[in-house]
């Protein structure tokens, strides 16, 4: 991988991060594409295939990824539109998890990129902190890790698909009303 | 799916009376029931009566808590609409249920959605008999913390109380088993983007309960009685619904049964000496 292609998508990555920090969410759809599949999903508990556990006997269990598959349930599941959407809740002045609204920070790191499926894509992993704050007293931290696909359509750099593991089984915030 | 270490406790059946129609309403619309997605399971900083009786008997907070999501097209929000029929059913043992009249639900706008419904709806009604002509059950509490749902999303759920101010929600989301694939991934969708711990509906649920809580900790609220008078009057028993029914659409009717068993249950002995089913609860407290 280029080193300038490194930096370039690090600064972008960077930049969109301090979008949803600053609450500047209209730029900040503008950087994902039309299709774009926005999902997250939190992990549970299983047994490693080579446990000896009895709950092994459910076959079930015996799968080695411990977050949901892509048609089962997840926190988030979005595409373009009811990301949109969820933007434009949020205008409507009555959208009262987010009033007065969460002050967020969002710190990423293991930046690692690796060449995409097409030759205008890139896989990109990171690893995100997300400190969110709010009222007087409430916090939250959601840690976790994206799985991007960045795509170059017309000399610009888009998401065009974001997955978020988040590590955490049961929920432990009382709601998930920011973005990631 | 339900059991109880009380060996003095009534059977389930005895314990859902009349309830199990209204249960049918939401599980068992075709033939093979449902099946079942999930659960997500998260912790909100509340008493879990907030979240039991939201579901059992609060319609009047959908226009104010959840115009933003009705708003920007994640449901129809037939609930807002003035013409739209209505009631509070209470069916006995502090089981609540709130009812659209037979003609008005409240799914979101997914063509997938809609269209399942409208094929369907013969065959629903021919299941559930005469009273799927009267009422629309969508969203209700089974006594005491086993709530459902059936406008926006399909969700099923138990409030797990986890001490002082802490309820874990286990929530499902529930699709008829004999629903075609797309539709169950409509179902599906519907749910995480509604009512799931970043539902645009449910996330600011949290936020209510979480303030409702706080509130009542306050020392000039612990000073109040909690008021639950909305539509007192307004209420009767009736034979064809089989349950204590309100006259209006807006009452807390079913607060006063819902509240009026917990209070027999906190306050009576043994099971033997509580009040029979279909008993009106809350008229004793009102």
């Amino acid at each position: 991988m280029r080193e300038a292609t490194i930096r370039e998508v690090e600064q972008f990555l960077y930049r969109e991060a301090r979008l949803l920090d600053e609450r500047r969410f209209h730029e900040w759809l503008e950087l994902f594409t039309d299709d774009v599949r926005y999902w997250m999903a939190g992990r549970r508990n299983r047994y490693p295939k080579s446990s000896k556990a009895i709950a092994t006997l459910d076959l079930d269990r015996e799968v080695e990824e411990d977050w949901a598959e892509d048609v089962e349930l997840a926190i988030l599941d979005e595409d373009k539109q009811t990301l949109s959407a969820r933007v434009a809740r949020l205008d409507t002045g009555m959208a009262w998890a987010e009033d007065p609204p969460s002050r967020t920070r969002h710190l990423l790191a293991n930046i690692e990129i690796e060449p995409g499926d097409a030759e205008s894509e890139l896989k990109v992993h990171s690893n995100f902190i997300v400190y969110r704050n709010r009222s007087e007293t409430e916090q939250d931290f959601y840690i976790g890790a994206r799985r991007d696909v960045l795509r170059l359509a017309d000399g610009t750099r888009k998401i065009a698909r974001r997955k978020l593991i988040l590590d955490q089984n049961v929920l432990l915030a009382k709601n998930v009303s920011i973005f990631f | 799916m339900f059991a109880t270490f009380d060996p003095e406790a009534p059977s389930l059946r005895e314990y859902l009376g009349e309830m199990t129609w209204y249960l049918d309403a939401f599980f068992d619309r075709r033939e093979g029931g449902i099946e079942v997605i999930g659960p997500h399971k998260w912790v909100t900083p509340c008493n879990w009566k907030f979240p039991a009786e939201n579901f059992g008997g609060d319609l009047y907070h959908v226009q104010w808590s959840h115009l933003s999501a009705i708003e920007t097209a994640f449901s129809s929000g037939v609930s807002t609409k003035p013409d739209t029929a209505g009631t509070m059913v209470s069916p006995g043992n502090g089981h609540v249920v709130i009812c659209f009249g037979p003609n008005d639900s409240s799914d979101p706008p997914v063509p997938e959605i809609l269209d399942y419904e409208q094929q369907i709806r013969a065959e629903v009604e021919r299941r559930l008999g005469l009273r799927s002509a009267l009422v629309n059950p969508f969203v209700g509490t089974m006594f005491p913390n086993f709530s459902m749902l059936r406008a926006t999303s399909r969700t099923l759920r138990v409030w797990h109380p986890r001490g002082p101010e802490k309820t874990e929600v286990w929530s499902w989301i529930y699709i008829d088993k004999a629903a075609p694939p797309h539709v169950k991934e409509a179902i599906r969708l519907a749910g995480v983007r509604g009512f799931s711990p970043a539902g645009t509906f449910e996330q600011d649920d949290m936020d209510n309960w979480q303030e409702c809580t706080r509130t009542c900790r306050g020392v000039v609220s612990r000073r109040s009685l909690l008021n639950t008078q909305m539509g007192l009057g307004h209420e009767r028993f009736d034979d064809s619904l089989q349950g204590w029914v309100s006259d209006f659409r807006m009452s807390e009717s079913n607060h006063r049964q819902f509240y009026g068993r917990w209070a027999q249950l906190m306050t009576g002995g043994s099971w033997a000496e509580m009040p029979p089913a279909n008993s009106p609860a809350g008229a004793s407290h009102a």
